[in-house]
């Protein structure tokens, strides 16, 4: 794989959270990669640190160690000291439609906010075209929503205006954490449309934050697993849903609430759901699922395990095939 | 006790709000029968809550109760004193909501909790703790709390939501209940956890041949735990038929949209979604109030609104394609 | 490219919208709407005293010793009775809530801007050095008691209204910076702080675009109830003869003027005691009214 086919690749990154109650590792030492015109999905449940993954991209948390490069340059700082032209070709939309729309203004300013703060409209009539543009491509007509108030519209409406933010700028890699979870099942199918048709037409790059693994599967091509703040198994999206290796992809796939038979027929069936995420500020040793693992040994308890490439591209860490290789 | 029965009678809701009367429930009917388990689908704002609300007379203060009845019992809820509501809520009828955080108080113990509302609902006073919190004890284990003594002793700050979630399911099966209402109980829970909860609520409900509500958004989760299923849109019932009817025979064209809508596990991207949005409730639209988002409409269906007409057996729509006349 | 037209009438816009969802939320409440009532009217008598009231002059070096002590509601000329130097009370009160009210006003103008500003400044940077030098400062104004605060500066100047002006803006300006600060630190973690940020926008930007927007709310309803306690404040400096000085008719002077003749001539303290509790009720109930308003 050619380092110039990755539009971002992540080394290594640690974020740790300094709190009264101790040190929280958010993300533990994680490395991936985003290839052009891909979307790469990052599944987790609560604790795992998918979001704190896609903030420290954004570079809203500054990394504790580790690197990320974008387009081959090295941005692992904070959003405030990153150059404006990074900034211009990354955004972001954040899970709750609500608060990510500054509730005093109106959309047409949200929207063209970022359109003013890169220079790049020049007079008022311009900058109404613009904005009236970026909220067709949403499909939002412009008349109808340019003056109004985010508290005005529903969540699916709002969602779209936090999209129209982020592609005014044309970036070429959207972070999208967890975009449709405050939605409706009916607004989500239009705003992943919206996202699919934006990808085809701009060529962006996504980073998908879900811990829908039903709407993963429709969306990325590639997906990796996080649980308490590691990654424990890579695969293309085929091979991801239908040969999940790890014992927590299994329970994972498990527990997906499912409407059809051949649904419930790919649900693993070994593997149920049991037991709770342990605290992040004292992960347990080793590797980090094992007090969940139906399958955990010795060897679980004591040593982190690797990665091991069991098929091409699908890599998993965890000691039951390592053994085996 | 002997068969308790709730049922709901062409209910119409509004609320006053200033631009004019929002009419959020237009002619609700719903039937629980004992120890059966219902589950009410529709996307945000149909009025599932607010049908909940109706039932407990738990409405806040702008809202009006315009016509219908309520049954339970044999009595009308809705016309009935103050004391014998009370002794309805204390006995009868309980709900869980979405959040447990704020189900729970924040600066009292779990311990102090559970005992107020034993003591509330048996109407005892004075100390007796041991006899409380032996009771407590058996209580945290049914719901499958690891360490109850802990729980007990400790505040919701330090609990998770899925432990928070069980703890409120403990503090709303504390005292022997006809009818439990869960609004959407898991929604705010990890996909792991949302399963063992779900399977918690059932064993429960069949172990104490309780009669169960389930509202939710996911349609998944709804199929695996209940007998009958209500289809809600806009504020009136459009559905109803058993669980496996529902799903691989829907009628109502937004319950085929809704089942559209749903990403599937085995892939198969994405499909249209349902156009436009919820209506606004203080002009809805006139007669079926679903007919503008509809690809199936009929003259008729923007004249007269539909009645609810009994299909198939057990399979009731309001959808004028389904009329015979 | 089609023109967008702005909204059709203004009727249309969001802030017509907004102005009449606060409307309805503040007229639901008859307190509100009576407090309205109340401030509406002093404000008018501050403004237009000198007009209206029925002898102007009684309000400076005036003395007609022959209608001296004339007892209120006796007298169609002098409705609330006259003081020792016969002047009438009705004027001197109506006088009175004009130098009440330009307290407020010119305190709450000097103290408003630059708390707000600095407690924007101070939670934007919330944990970081900018913010313990602010709020510290902040601090230590607040925990020295107001009216001593005002007392120790009043007697060490020269005492009149201007300089009890300035005293009480000394230690306005803290509440101020704290209320600020403390909205604004919890907004500047909401996500559309946050997507400003990643976006590249300036920090003036952001304190005053983004987050000072969405602080007004406490910010006004404290205003609204601050006209009441500064006139509280102020009056009790005029009482104990550090405010206006006579014959200036202030409320407080006037008060404690009239003190030496009580019991027996009791009109000339009652009806400017009478003055300041309605001032502080009428905006009391505003202010509470506003604060319905903003909340959910």
């Amino acid at each position: 794989m050619e380092e110039a086919e990755k539009i971002l690749v992540v080394q290594n990154l640690k974020k740790y959270f300094k709190t009264t109650f101790g040190t929280v590792k958010a993300v533990d030492d994680i490395s991936f990669d985003v290839r052009f015109g891909e979307t790469f999905g990052l599944v987790g449940e609560s604790g795992s640190g998918k979001s704190t993954t896609g903030y420290l991209t954004m570079g809203i948390y500054t990394p504790t160690a580790g690197k990320i490069l974008f387009k081959g340059r090295d941005v692992s700082v904070h959003a405030l000291k990153r150059p404006k032209h990074i900034k211009k070709d990354m955004s972001m939309v954040f899970q709750d439609p609500a608060s990510s729309l500054n509730p005093s203004k109106t959309i047409g300013d949200i929207v063209g906010l970022p359109l003013k703060v890169h220079g790049m409209v020049n007079s008022s009539s311009e900058f109404i075209e613009k904005v009236a543009e970026l909220l067709e491509v949403v499909e939002l007509p412009p008349e109808r929503f340019m003056h109004r108030r985010p508290g005005d519209l529903g969540g699916g409406e709002k969602q779209a205006v936090a999209i129209a933010r982020a592609i005014a700028t044309s970036p070429s890699f959207v972070v999208l954490d967890e975009p449709t979870s405050a939605l409706d099942v009916s607004i989500q199918a239009k705003i992943i449309k919206i996202l699919m048709k934006l990808q085809q037409e701009l060529k962006l790059s996504y980073l998908f934050i879900t811990h829908d693994l039903s709407l993963m599967r429709n969306v990325a091509s590639r997906v990796a697993i996080m649980y308490l703040a590691k990654i424990y198994e890579y695969a293309p999206a085929r091979l991801f849903f239908h040969n999940p290796l790890h014992p927590y992809t299994k329970m994972l796939l498990s527990s997906v609430p499912v409407l059809t038979d051949e649904e419930e027929a790919l649900k693993p069936k070994d593997v149920k759901s049991t037991g709770e995420v342990s605290s992040a500020i004292n992960p347990p040793p080793g590797c980090r699922f094992h007090p969940r693992c139906p399958f955990a040994t010795k060897i679980c308890k004591a040593k982190e395990p690797k990665f091991t490439m069991v098929e091409p591209e699908h890599y998993v860490a965890c000691h039951l095939y390592t053994e085996k290789s | 006790m002997t068969e308790q029965a709730l049922e709901i009678k062409d209910v119409y809701v509004g609320y006053k709000t200033y631009r004019g009367t929002s009419k959020v429930l237009d002619g609700v009917h719903l039937k629980v029968n004992a120890g059966e388990r219902v589950g009410i689908i529709g996307e945000s704002g149909c009025g599932k809550t607010t049908t909940m609300k109706t039932i407990l007379r738990i409405l806040p203060t702008n809202a009006v109760i315009q016509k219908g009845e309520v049954y339970f019992g044999g009595k009308n809820v809705l016309t009935i004193g103050k004391d014998e509501l009370n002794e309805l809520r204390r006995k009868h009828i309980v709900m869980i909501s979405q959040d447990p955080t704020a189900a729970l108080n924040p600066v009292f113990k779990i311990e102090t909790q559970l005992i107020d509302i034993i003591k509330y609902s048996e109407k005892r006073k004075g100390k007796k703790t041991e006899e409380f919190k032996a009771r407590c004890i058996k209580l945290l284990k049914e719901v499958a709390l690891p360490d109850p003594e802990r729980v007990l002793g400790s505040y919701p700050f330090q609990l998770s939501g899925g432990m928070k979630q069980r703890v409120c399911i403990a503090m709303a099966l504390a005292t022997p209940r006809h009818l439990l209402i869960a609004d959407e109980p898991t929604t705010n829970l990890d996909v792991t956890i949302q399963d063992q909860v779900l399977r918690l609520i059932k064993d429960i409900a069949e172990k104490r041949k309780l009669s169960v509500i389930l509202i939710s958004q996911a349609l998944g989760s709804v199929k695996g735990f209940v007998d009958k299923v209500y289809v809600m849109y806009a504020g009136n019932t459009v559905e109803v038929a058993d669980t496996k009817e529902l799903f691989s025979n829907p009628l109502h064209p937004y319950t085929k949209g809704l089942l559209d809508s749903t990403p599937k596990l085995t892939g198969g991207g994405f499909s249209e979604g349902i156009k436009g949005r919820v209506p606004d409730y203080i002009n809805p639209p006139s007669g079926c109030r679903f007919h503008p988002r509809c690809n199936y409409t009929l003259s008729r269906c923007e004249k007269e609104k539909p009645p609810f007409i009994d299909f198939d057996g057990n399979h009731g729509v309001a959808c004028w394609r389904y009329c015979k006349k | 490219m089609k023109k967008i037209s702005l909204f059709k009438t203004i009727k249309q816009s969001p802030r017509w919208e907004s102005a009449r969802r606060m409307w309805y939320k503040f007229s639901r409440s008859p307190l509100s709407i009576t407090g309205l009532v109340i401030s509406a009217t002093c404000i008018f008598i501050g403004l237009f005293a000198p007009y209206i009231v029925p002898y102007p002059e009684h309000g400076g070096y005036f003395s007609n010793y022959a209608d001296a002590f004339i007892p209120p509601f006796q007298n169609s000329k002098y409705i609330f009775g006259t003081d020792e130097y016969g002047r009438d009370i009705l004027t001197r009160t109506m006088l009175g809530f004009q130098y009440s009210l330009m307290m407020a006003g010119v305190v709450l103008s000097l103290v408003v801007a630059p708390g707000v500003i600095l407690g924007l400044i101070a939670g934007y940077h919330k944990e970081r050095w900018i913010d313990m030098v602010i709020m510290r400062i902040s601090d230590i104004f607040i925990a020295v008691p107001p009216l001593v605060l005002a007392l120790a500066i009043c007697s060490v100047l020269e005492p009149n209204i201007f300089n009890a002006m300035m005293a009480v803006s000394l230690m306005w300006w803290p509440w101020y910076a704290r209320l600020t600060y403390n909205v604004s630190s919890a907004i500047r973690n909401e996500y559309f702080v946050q997507a400003a940020e990643v976006m590249g926008a300036s920090t003036f930007h952001i304190i005053f675009k983004e987050i000072l927007p969405n602080c007004l709310g406490p910010i006004l309803t404290k205003v609204t109830l601050d006209v009441g306690w500064v006139i509280l404040i102020g009056s009790a400096l005029s009482f104990v003869g550090l405010g206006a000085q006579p014959p200036t008719p202030d409320l407080g002077t006037m008060v404690a003027d009239g003190g030496k003749w009580m019991p027996d001539f009791w009109w000339m303290s009652m009806f400017s005691a009478l003055g300041i509790v309605i001032i502080i009720l009428g905006f009391n109930l505003l202010g509470d009214g506003v604060r319905d308003v903003f909340t959910e």
